[in-house]
């Protein structure tokens, strides 16, 4: 499927670190993950013959997480927010569904909500066949060999006060959160849904600072399911609502998510007009956004922007999107991007390189751009009819439509740069035209006008005559290219040192506390920190 | 006791302005058919008034908020207030008022767009006539972006419906420089209705023609220009002519006089000064 991905991302520390965005289904040797890894590989090493402790764990190591959310409301440092989210891209995969139903019965409060909640994990298959899990006080053992060893009293302390710091909302929020990922995971979308819906409510009700890192999230999954649905019209009034609120409350980065929410909302229902009012009227600094925001929304402007025939600023964006996802992952939404980035050059006129076609699902690209470059309409109009479908659903066809333009035009500089003079029956047959003698003059008065060629037409004669070629250093188009280029190396330059300016703030920050406890996410985020940086 | 009073002549409007207000639905329906049988008949100010007299009484049926219609009778209620609609929107086409037309065309939008709740209304005959004709106003008037993006719009497998055809078509020619199939198009309007936007944009076809002919030759044949430009009377042909600026006629030719060129030797000052400020400035700049 070439439709965009549907990337699980995991949160930035800060807004300026970029973020890690990933597929689902696709194993990839993340370097961030290592340290999420290494922990399992050691545990499995030591414990070697018993696959079950690895997903007790795995449970113990949730309860891990919940402890470090209590701590970070605790202390109201959102770093240890943000580091349990970034574990959610290994929970995903490893975590067993009655895992997280156990731990759901354990913390959430007993309602309604909950019965229902358990009943629909209860449809969900364990992935891997298990005898019956081994009850928590093997977790103890097992923790203890882990290097979490100095967590242990933290998470002893934390299920003992289980009962105490159940009332902790975020806790709730964040476990109604994974159910969330695990519904939409086992394809079970209307209870997503309905789960998502209810969990939004509840968020409505807390003012806190501390749910916000939770809050981007909640909203991502909720217009996910949504439109898995196929209800997303439904939901666009809560997003505007919520914005509204994100807004008198300056969360930015819950409004950078809802903005790019509300785009892929309108562009999903074809609202060109809509979408370009509403980017319009809301002021977003987008380069305070998180990269996979970023690249998003350049990708969702960009579309806009072609559409409306502003093909500059369509190009800017749409490559400016390829650049901020990230490498290596995501492969769905780059695809996509680059498909949208082809035919945008390509309607200006430009030809994009060989080295974009790499790959298997661009092929039909790949012929248009051969058929546009050589200015051949016959080929252009049967690719166009053999690629339809494909092009219907990465909804590139109304832009395709409008390549038979450039189709004409592209031939038509070819003819006036290879000859001098020739007879408009001549270009008639060449660009198979209707022979009428009076729409080829049209034609090729029309694109002279232009700028497309440079010559003059006889009517007598019934031929076009091409001008001197003017040597380009002549002209200002040099200048203006090279300016072009400048600005784009500039803005790189910029973008770059602001991106690492905010390292430098991290390390000079004094380190909270003298505990291992809280040295240890700083030195994960540290590490992590080089990592992003090769 | 005053107090009293007033309470009761309150109520006693309320009730007054509930019992005109709560005219059956059946009523409305009269009025709709009313109204279309003024419409064929062809007696415009009579119409004028009867949609006046509509609209209000379609405003208990929630008359422009298609989404927030309930009720059991509610496909009902949407069909009469958007064949309402569509009908005021020929009606003003018919009196050459165009602001009232992208109005209504506009107020109509939002009905296609709900449409999908409102699965067991009949679909409209006139939908694709209404949404051809707006794609033509914007092409009459050189609005391609408004006309690309309410393109997007209409599904794949709308596009060949003929009113919607005939404006892609129309579109391409445009855009090509094939202007005699513009021409020609117009002999071929798939709807009377279509008359009013296809003269527009044979003036507009025309003035492009001749900015192009300005460009592409240096001088032309009377006669060519004649049929080039597809004016038929004489008298006509001389006025445009000379209406354009630099056209000077020699006899039984044009001469187009050309546009000043300005010679590469110029240093183009201004856009030069501007980039090296904006360079310097960026690198000065500290981050």
């Amino acid at each position: 499927l070439s439709s965009c991905s549907r990337p699980n991302h995991s949160a930035a520390h800060t807004a300026h670190v970029p973020i890690a965005m990933t597929l689902d289904k696709k194993e990839n040797t993340d370097v961030e993950m290592a340290d999420a890894s290494a922990l399992t590989d050691e545990n499995k090493k030591k414990d070697a013959q018993k696959t079950p402790v690895k997903d007790v764990f795995k449970l113990a190591d949730l309860e891990h997480q919940l402890g470090r959310i209590e701590k970070g409301v605790a202390e109201t440092d959102l770093r240890y927010l943000w580091f349990v989210l970034r574990k959610n891209y290994t929970i995903r995969r490893e975590l067993k569904p009655s895992l997280l139903a156990q731990c759901l019965e354990k913390r959430l409060p007993e309602s309604e909500f909950r019965a229902t909640l358990l009943g629909w994990f209860s449809q969900i298959p364990d992935p891997v066949d298990v005898e019956a899990a081994d009850s928590p006080d093997v977790a103890a053992p097992a923790a203890a060999d882990a290097p979490v060893e100095m967590e242990q009293g933290a998470d002893e302390s934390a299920e003992s006060e289980s009962v105490k710091s159940a009332d902790i909302p975020e806790v709730h929020v964040y476990l109604q959160l994974l159910a969330v990922i695990f519904l939409v995971d086992s394809k079970l979308y209307a209870e997503a849904c309905e789960c998502s819906t209810h969990l939004v409510k509840s968020l409505s009700q807390w003012k806190r600072r501390t749910i916000s890192p939770f809050a981007a999230r909640v909203y991502f999954y909720y217009s996910r399911a949504h439109e898995l649905v196929g209800a997303l019209e439904s939901i666009r009034p809560n997003l505007l609502a919520a914005l509204q609120t994100a807004t008198l409350r300056c969360e930015e980065g819950l409004r950078g998510t809802l903005m790019t929410l509300l785009l892929r909302n309108y562009l999903h229902y074809d609202l060109y007009d809509e979408a370009h009012r509403f980017v319009e009227n809301t002021d977003i600094d987008h380069s305070k956004l998180p990269s996979s925001q970023d690249a998003r929304f350049l990708y969702y402007t960009g579309r806009i922007a072609a559409t409306q025939l502003r093909y500059d600023e369509a190009s800017r964006n749409l490559s400016q999107a390829i650049r901020k996802a990230p490498q290596g992952r995501a492969h769905g939404f780059r695809l996509q991007v680059i498909k949208w980035a082809t035919v945008v050059e390509l309607l200006m006129g430009e030809t994009p390189e060989r080295s974009t076609f790499r790959s298997g699902p661009l092929e039909a690209y790949f012929k248009l751009a051969k058929s546009v470059r050589i200015g051949d309409v016959a080929a252009f109009e049967q690719v166009k009819a053999q690629y339809r479908e494909s092009f219907r659903v990465d909804r590139t066809f109304m832009l395709v439509n409008r390549l038979h333009q450039t189709v004409i035009k592209t031939g038509l500089r070819n003819i006036n740069r290879s000859y001098s003079r020739i007879s408009l029956a001549e270009i008639a047959q060449k660009l198979s035209l209707d022979e009428n003698a009076v729409s080829v003059a049209f034609i090729v008065a029309k694109a002279i006008r232009d700028g497309v060629i440079d010559g003059v037409i006889d009517h007598e004669g019934q031929y076009l005559q091409s001008k001197e070629l003017v040597d380009v250093y002549q002209t200002t188009a040099p200048q203006k290219t090279f300016d072009a280029k400048v600005r784009i190396c500039l803005e790189i330059h910029n973008d770059a040192v602001k991106a690492m300016r905010f390292s430098d703030d991290l390390l000079s920050q004094p380190v909270v506390g003298s505990d291992s406890d809280a040295e240890e996410p700083i030195s994960i985020l540290d590490e992590d920190d080089d990592e992003d940086d090769l | 006791l005053r107090l009293l009073l007033r309470l009761l002549l309150r109520l006693l409007l309320r009730l007054c302005l509930l019992s005109r207000i709560m005219a059956s639905f059946a009523e409305v329906k009269t009025l709709v058919n009313q109204f279309e049988a003024t419409i064929q008949s062809g007696d415009c100010n009579a119409a004028k008034t009867q949609l006046v007299q509509l609209k209000l009484a379609l405003i208990p049926f929630h008359f422009l908020s298609p989404s927030s219609l309930e009720g059991p009778d509610r496909a009902q209620h949407f069909h009469a207030a958007r064949t309402v609609l569509e009908l005021a929107a020929l009606l003003s086409l018919k009196m050459e008022d165009v602001d009232s037309f992208n109005r209504h065309v506009a107020q109509v939008k939002t009905y296609y767009f709900s449409e999908s709740k409102f699965k067991d209304a009949p679909p409209s005959p006139r939908k694709y006539l209404i949404l051809g004709l707006n794609l033509l106003r914007l092409l009459a008037h050189q609005q391609f972006s408004e006309f690309h993006t309410e393109l997007q719009l209409i599904s794949i497998e709308n596009l060949d419906k003929p009113e919607i055809l005939h404006s892609l078509k129309l579109e391409r020619s445009m855009v090509e420089g094939n202007y005699i199939q513009v021409f020609n198009a117009q002999h071929q309007v798939p709807e009377p209705s279509f008359t009013y936007f296809m003269n527009i944009l044979m003036d507009t076809t025309r003035n492009e023609i001749a900015s192009c002919l300005e460009v592409a030759y240096k001088t032309l044949a009377l006669s060519a220009a004649q049929q080039m430009l597809s004016i038929e009377s004489t008298d006509e042909f001389s006025a445009f002519v000379s209406s354009r600026a630099h056209w000077k006629v020699c006899g039984d030719h044009i001469e187009f006089v050309p546009k000043v060129v300005k010679s590469a030797a110029v240093v183009p000052s201004m856009l030069t000064i501007t980039q090296n400020l904006h360079y310097a400035k960026e690198l000065e700049r500290i981050v």
